[in-house]
């Protein structure tokens, strides 16, 4: 295992960190944090109802951070893409369609992608999500399937921890 | 019978000591009719640690699973096949960048990640505190990624105008 | 790495291995072909990972282990008593049958389900596949020292585990 005493210092990282710091306390966001520590205890919990696709793709993911929020989401589109070193990403997707710009970024190692970004922004709606761990595109490909989903409406996500 | 030759074996067995052929003697000799009864013990102790060497699976078994290696490699195309072979453009600009990289193919590592990891390790305070309720959560938001990306996919596919790419030379996988 | 080529011939060559191994929890061979299928497909799945796996064998035991752990587990919250659980009930005061009684089978079930991962591993490896001590250290990334130790204990534990059973010591 190795070893996490080192502190890296490297500015690239601390962007999306410090991005999620400066809004996650404001009413107007919705944030959704899971750490590593979750994600083995989610992995102990019974799950019998989910396809294997999701059940993969979870498996082998270490942590995921999501922040949202409806309001001036241009603006904060136009602040995500500034603030957060996307330079340091390899830009895997970008799709501009009626008004929305949705952008996905990603990080590798050792031929395998260990972290996957994306961006959303729209008049409506903003978006940030990141996971890390052992991404598979071909089985993120496969979860939109299960369920249609619109926007953020079937989001819980609590406003503020 | 030899019983000091059969305790001997058994001692040693015991220390861990055996070879694999003395083990096979010893399960030999506690097959014998005339054991006594407190080394029956031992007989037992064989038959049921033991699993048989009949417990095995055919050939009927790979092929199941070759099957489904293959159906795999086939109907999951790597996606920047997929991206790159329904590029269109027209009012929807869908720039894709490094295709090469999807393909899990060698590239020379231009990052670091080991400190992605740690710094998300370090800062990540939970939203829920309740596992079922995070990966319900967790699920949710999945599916809107995945939405994401597969509409990409999707609008390109449907336009036919023509193509709008930025990208590098395409490696094939073995 | 051709992902194809590496399972046929390191992967798929421990199906009669961990079908042994399986079917030493669950002494049922649908089950235990099920897991066996079960971690090979997860093994597929994984296939980026291999290159940073010291040893892909201990990795695919460690799978269906933890498999049929979640099998049996699983059984116990359905009530589903193993064959030999049931038998569990009989008491049987022939002297005659005593060394050989269905208690000490079921002593003997229960002892193997109690050893700690690697002493199980070691045990199944030699037991069944009657490999040398060399090739299960390779198997498990341990030492030679460490599986003959991990080879006593779990022998000794048994043993000591059926002596409980019986009403006279063995001698």
């Amino acid at each position: 295992m190795t070893s996490l005493v080192s502190i890296c210092s490297d500015a690239q990282n601390d962007a999306i960190a410090k991005f999620f710091r400066q809004y996650e306390n404001n009413d107007d966001f919705t944030t959704i944090s899971i750490s590593p520590k979750m994600f083995k205890m989610m992995s102990k919990v019974k799950w019998d109802d989910v396809t294997p696709a999701v059940k993969k793709t979870i498996n082998q993911l270490t942590s995921f951070r999501m922040i949202t929020t409806e309001k001036n989401g241009a603006k904060l589109y136009s602040e995500a893409v500034q603030k957060l070193n996307l330079g340091t990403y390899e830009e895997i997707m970008t799709i501009r369609d009626a008004g929305e710009n949705v952008r996905f970024f990603a990080k590798e190692s050792n031929n395998m992608i260990n972290e996957l970004v994306m961006l959303v922004g729209s008049k409506s709606e903003f978006v940030l999500m990141s996971l890390t761990g052992v991404i598979d595109l071909d089985n993120i490909g496969k979860l939109g399937e299960t369920i249609n989903v619109s926007g953020m409406e079937n989001l819980k996500g609590i406003k503020k921890k | 019978m030899e019983y000091s030759e059969l305790k001997i074996l058994l001692d040693k067995y015991f220390l861990g000591e055996t070879t694999p052929d003395e083990e096979k003697a010893l399960k030999k000799k506690l097959q014998d009719e005339t054991l006594p009864e407190p080394l029956k013990l031992f007989r037992t102790f064989f038959e049921s640690t033991n699993i048989s060497e009949k417990i095995q699976l055919n050939d009927d078994f790979d092929k199941k699973i070759v099957d489904f290696i293959n159906a795999e490699n086939s109907i999951h195309p790597k996606p920047a096949i997929r991206l790159f072979s329904f590029l269109r453009a027209a009012s929807i600009i869908i720039l894709i960048v490094t295709g090469g990289f999807l393909m899990y193919n060698y590239l020379p590592n231009k990052f670091n990640n080991k400190e992605t990891e740690i710094n998300n390790l370090l800062t990540i305070d939970d939203t829920y505190q309740d596992p079922v309720l995070a990966r319900q959560e967790l699920e949710k938001a999945l599916e809107l990624l995945s939405s994401k990306m597969n509409k990409g996919n999707e609008l390109a596919a449907q336009k036919s105008s023509k193509l709008q790419v930025i990208s590098n030379v395409l490696k094939t996988t073995d | 790495m051709d992902y194809k080529r590496t399972f046929t011939e390191t992967i798929l060559p421990l199906k009669n291995n961990l079908m042994r191994y399986s079917y030493s929890f669950l002494k049922d061979r649908h089950k235990a072909e099920d897991m066996v299928q079960e971690t090979m497909i997860r093994m597929w799945n994984i296939k980026e990972k291999w290159r940073e796996m010291d040893n892909l064998q201990g990795y695919c035991l460690g799978i269906i282990r933890h498999l049929c752990l979640d099998e049996l587990r699983k059984r116990k919250n359905h009530y589903y008593a193993l064959n030999v659980a049931h038998q569990e009930q009989s008491t049987d005061n022939d002297p005659l049958e005593h060394y050989s009684s269905k208690e000490v089978v079921v002593a003997i079930s229960n002892a193997m389900l109690k050893l700690p991962e690697k002493q199980h591993f070691c045990f199944h490896l030699r037991e069944n596949e009657g490999m040398t001590y060399e090739q299960i250290s390779e198997i498990l990334g341990i030492s030679m020292d460490q599986v003959k130790v991990n080879i006593f204990r779990a022998r000794n534990y048994i043993k000591k585990e059926i002596l409980k059973k019986v009403e006279y010591g063995v001698q």
